[in-house]
């Protein structure tokens, strides 16, 4: 799909980068705030032991778009991520201070039941971790520990989720072949249906494409698009030129703090801070 | 100035598209200054060498347009840096315009039956060395990433429009007294519309300057005098 034909969401005309550029020049937001909010933080600190990884960070990630993180090694944006579904309570001497609101439910709050909450949020990783089970098995795993077993929910279910994957129509005639056995780009796709299979709100995806080659890589950053629909996409990425492609929204992130979040188009083409000017041109020491 | 890039090959990528666009420009200013030379003196052989120098302008434009696409696809340049490679190239077309009107001059100059009079060769040489001084100042903004001096020039075309309107009338007045000047002042106000849109490029480019630097384009209607109907 060409870059220039891809519909960001929301559409965004000349006129309305125009608008947002001079809305900008008089000190106002230009980003794209109609959206609702699917995920907020509210001046949100965290600690590993005595080191302060997050500084203070509120952001609230827009409804069924694509918000991308981005910044140098060690900026907290994967430890920001973390927190969506609180992986973070598996590192010890983890400590947070702050809200993190989904829906408008504080998600650190006691009642609420991880397993669920990760639900919910699903989550990809860097590197693909199928299970050493086959293809079919890999995408019915969630159902079948939520005690589904009905063999034709689950089949309609797997299926959707491939096919939600862009995946189907390369495994359809292997669903019983091991997950394993599918090449990295595949691999990652059947973790995206695995994670969709359970029909999130918000899928969580921690540099999904660098272990991947550019075309495997096109081909999740395809599917992002037509994910976004229905789900709430949280990119961390590396690579800047796919915040670019991918996401409707870019936050970057230095030394733990939220330094600029805008809208895409304007974060990469008229950054307001310098900090993020210097980091996306290159210019960063 | 924007500070160093962590990467000094695009750091020398951006400094040689500089370099070139400069060089387009003085090669225009040059350009320019022949082509009135060759006209207030009635020096035909000067203006064929303008018309056959033209391609060296066409050479650096083309020049200027490879090289920006070799960036652009070669170290996926974003914000200010973006603006910048965008700028050289919309920039160089302006420039190249310029030279092709000391073109345009050159050739009807061949054309002409006999020099031009001492007072329209005064108005047609303020005219040119106004927009040489234009062009130099854009170019200083340019080159120092000066928005307030880009701003300037923007502003300053007014007077060339003024100019052009005195020295359109003059020629208008001279047909009506004297039928047999036609021909020759059909030609000058030719030249002398040229070297007005040659403002307006140079206006152009200021425009250029002034979005490659801030990231937002120039607001509100440039002081502008009506040439259709001069004063």
């Amino acid at each position: 799909m060409s870059t220039l034909n891809m519909t960001k969401t929301p559409p965004k005309t000349h006129a309305m980068d125009m608008s947002a550029a001079l809305e900008r020049e008089h000190g106002r937001e230009g980003a794209d705030r109609a959206a609702p909010v699917c995920i907020e933080t509210k001046n949100l600190n965290l600690y590993y032991g005595a080191t302060q990884a997050l500084m203070n960070v509120s952001v609230q990630i827009p409804k069924q778009r694509v918000t991308a993180f981005i910044g140098p090694s060690g900026c907290g944006k994967s430890t920001l991520l973390r927190c969506f579904n609180r992986m973070n309570d598996l590192v010890d001497n983890c400590r947070i201070e702050g809200k993190v609101l989904l829906d408008n439910d504080d998600i650190y709050d006691r009642a609420v039941k991880v397993a669920l909450l990760r639900r919910r949020v699903g989550m990809v990783f860097q590197k693909p971790n199928p299970f050493p089970k086959s293809i079919f098995e890999n995408v019915a795993y969630g159902l079948r520990i939520m005690g589904v077993n009905d063999k034709k929910t689950l089949s309609e279910t797997v299926e959707g989720a491939l096919r939600g994957a862009a995946l189907w129509n390369e495994v359809k005639d292997r669903l019983n072949s091991n997950g394993l056995s599918l090449s990295g780009g595949q691999q990652q796709r059947l973790v995206i249906a695995r994670a969709i299979a359970l029909e999130p709100e918000v899928l969580l995806l921690d540099e999904p494409c660098s272990a991947l080659d550019p075309i495997a890589t096109a081909k999740v950053e395809e599917l992002l698009y037509e994910l976004k629909d229905r789900y709430t996409i949280v990119i961390v990425t590396h690579n800047m030129q796919q915040a670019a492609r991918v996401s409707d929204f870019t936050a970057f992130m230095h030394l733990g703090e939220m330094v600029e979040f805008t809208d895409t188009n304007t974060l990469f083409t008229t950054p307001k801070m310098e900090r993020t000017s210097d980091y996306i041109t290159g210019r960063f020491g | 100035m924007p500070g160093k890039h962590i990467l000094e090959s695009f750091d020398q990528d951006l400094e040689l598209l500089r370099e070139e666009v400069q060089r387009l420009a003085e090669q225009a200013e040059e350009q320019l200054e022949r082509a009135l030379e060759a006209l207030l003196n009635d020096d035909r052989l000067l203006a064929q060498e303008v018309v056959a120098s033209d391609v060296t302008a066409d050479r650096l434009q083309q020049q200027i347009n490879l090289h920006m696409n070799i960036v652009l696809a070669c170290q996926q340049a974003m914000a200010d840096d973006l603006r910048e490679i965008l700028a050289a190239g919309r920039i160089a077309a302006h420039l190249e315009r310029l030279a092709d009107y000391a073109k345009n001059t050159a050739k009807r100059t061949q054309v002409l039956s006999r020099k031009v009079d001492a007072e329209v060769g005064a108005q047609f040489s303020w005219m040119s060395e106004r927009v040489g001084a234009m062009l130099r100042q854009v170019m200083r903004a340019y080159q120092e990433r000066d928005a307030a001096e880009a701003n300037v020039a923007w502003s300053s075309d007014i007077e060339l429009d003024r100019m052009y309107g005195k020295l359109f009338a003059h020629l208008l007045e001279q047909m009506q007294q004297d039928p047999g000047s036609i021909r020759d002042a059909t030609q000058l106000l030719f030249i002398a519309k040229g070297l007005e849109r040659a403002g307006d490029h140079v206006t152009d480019i200021a425009e250029e300057i002034y979005l490659m630097v801030t990231g937002a384009p120039l607001q509100g209607p440039r002081p502008k005098v009506d040439n259709i109907a001069p004063e």
